[in-house]
């Protein structure tokens, strides 16, 4: 099955025009597995949500297999200790770079943040559909930043929070509201629109491959692989970054110094 | 199978709610599993070995405190070891010193004691000799009279040997 300019519009009119039919021959939808009815209330459980709870185990799991083999710290660290340290080293002094010593607890929901957004991204490597190229996904973590933004705005800048709306003149009172609002919307959709898009592109090429010709069929070794690099592993490691600092950012902004 | 791409409706608040409360136990879960712990361990290892530094630092300073101590009372000792040598080299000169002139003393008094017994020694041999002459030449002097001479001549010539003795000195 080929490409054809008249799928690429199918999917253009299908993103543009909200519907939930599936794009004909290039599948980049989130499959709805299961629809739950709570009274007049419709559920459903979709491959994003079904992806997210399989990361979500794989890592609890991880977790709790390494608090295992770590029970006794050793004060010379080896082997698996070394590895699990960096890590949390590294979110440790990532999360103390951007919001301060002061602020270095926000490391707790930080790395949960930062562990899931990566899994999630490079899961296209395993086959997975990324639940990061679910709008969903990427809108509640970022409402979770939008409410940490101004939680911690009340919560340390107390009536100066109030006053920054009408700051640096009154009357740009709704400004200051769109750019607080616009914030959120476009952390989430940097992070959903660069994801989806490597997976459509990903789809795109494999299609592309799959209609190849004889001999020509060779190129099906070696050029997803490069592609696959590009789009899931760069792509997926940087937005994952971008993401979690602009969001440590963001809230680090609305603390007063 | 039924899916969508991207949609703006109640269904969307349903299945942001869904992943939000995924994504709070997802990091509930790791921050007690695995952040908070390993960050206890890293921050309570920093401190401690912070704190084993700073004790060895102390421990340095302590011990080239002592070390000063010990090398300035090696310098004592030095110049201790030096004044009792010092003062042992004088007190032998003097004691040397005073042997040779007791010695010497000594020396002297024997020589005194034997030069005054060799002079009454000489004393007691002269008045041996003179006797012994005297009593020799009154022997001979009365045999050869007795043959000779008479009863004048003899008296005069007693005399005349007793003055005669009289101004004779002996050599020693």
């Amino acid at each position: 099955m080929g490409l054809h300019l008249l799928e690429v519009k199918s999917l253009v009119g299908h993103l543009i025009g909200w519907n939930t039919t599936p794009a004909e021959g290039l599948d980049a939808n989130a499959r709805i597995i299961e629809k739950l009815h709570f009274g007049s209330t419709e559920v459903w459980i979709t491959e994003t949500v079904v992806n997210t709870w399989i990361f979500m185990a794989a890592l609890i799991i991880l977790a709790v297999i390494l608090r295992i083999k770590m029970k006794n710290y050793k004060n010379k660290p080896s082997g698996l200790q070394n590895v699990v340290e960096l890590a949390i080293e590294y979110m440790d002094s990532f999360v103390k770079s951007a919001m301060t010593e002061k602020y270095a607890y926000f490391g707790n929901w930080f790395f949960g943040v930062f562990v899931l957004i990566l899994v999630s991204n490079l899961s296209g490597l395993l086959g997975f559909r990324p639940p990061t190229a679910d709008l969903c996904t990427t809108a509640a973590i970022t409402f979770t930043t939008f409410f940490l933004i101004h939680f911690m705005g009340i919560k340390t800048g107390k009536g100066g929070y109030f006053k920054g709306y009408l700051e640096p003149l009154p009357f740009l009172l709704p400004i200051n509201i769109i750019s607080e609002l616009a914030t959120p919307i476009s952390l989430s959709f940097r992070l959903f629109g660069n994801i989806l898009g490597g997976m459509i592109i990903m789809a795109m090429v494999y299609m592309a491959l799959g209609s190849l010709p004889g001999i020509a069929k060779i190129f099906n070794i070696g050029v997803p692989s490069v592609l696959h690099v590009y789009f899931d592993v760069f792509a997926g490691c940087i937005q994952t970054v971008i993401f979690v600092m602009l969001s440590m950012t963001f809230i680090k902004d609305k603390i007063p110094d | 199978m039924e899916g969508y791409v991207i949609m703006l409706d109640q269904q969307t608040l349903i299945q942001v709610a869904i992943q939000i409360i995924n994504t709070c136990i997802l990091c509930f879960a790791l921050s007690k599993l695995l952040y908070k712990p390993v960050t206890n361990f890293l921050n309570a290892r920093k401190e401690r070995i912070a704190e084993q530094i700073d004790s060895a630092e102390a421990r340095l300073s302590e011990a080239e405190a002592l070390k000063a101590e010990y090398e300035n009372k090696l310098k004592d000792i030095e110049t201790e070891k030096n004044s009792i040598l010092e003062k042992a080299r004088a007190q032998a000169d003097i004691n040397s010193r005073q042997i040779i002139s007791d010695a010497r003393t000594e020396a002297e008094n024997i020589h005194t004691r034997a030069m005054t017994d060799i002079k009454r020694e000489e004393e007691k041999a002269k008045d041996e000799i003179k006797k012994q002459i005297i009593e020799v030449s009154s022997l001979v002097s009365g045999k050869f009279i007795a043959a000779k001479m008479t009863e004048e001549e003899q008296n005069k010539l007693v005399d005349d040997a007793i003055s005669g003795l009289e101004g004779v000195e002996w050599q020693a």
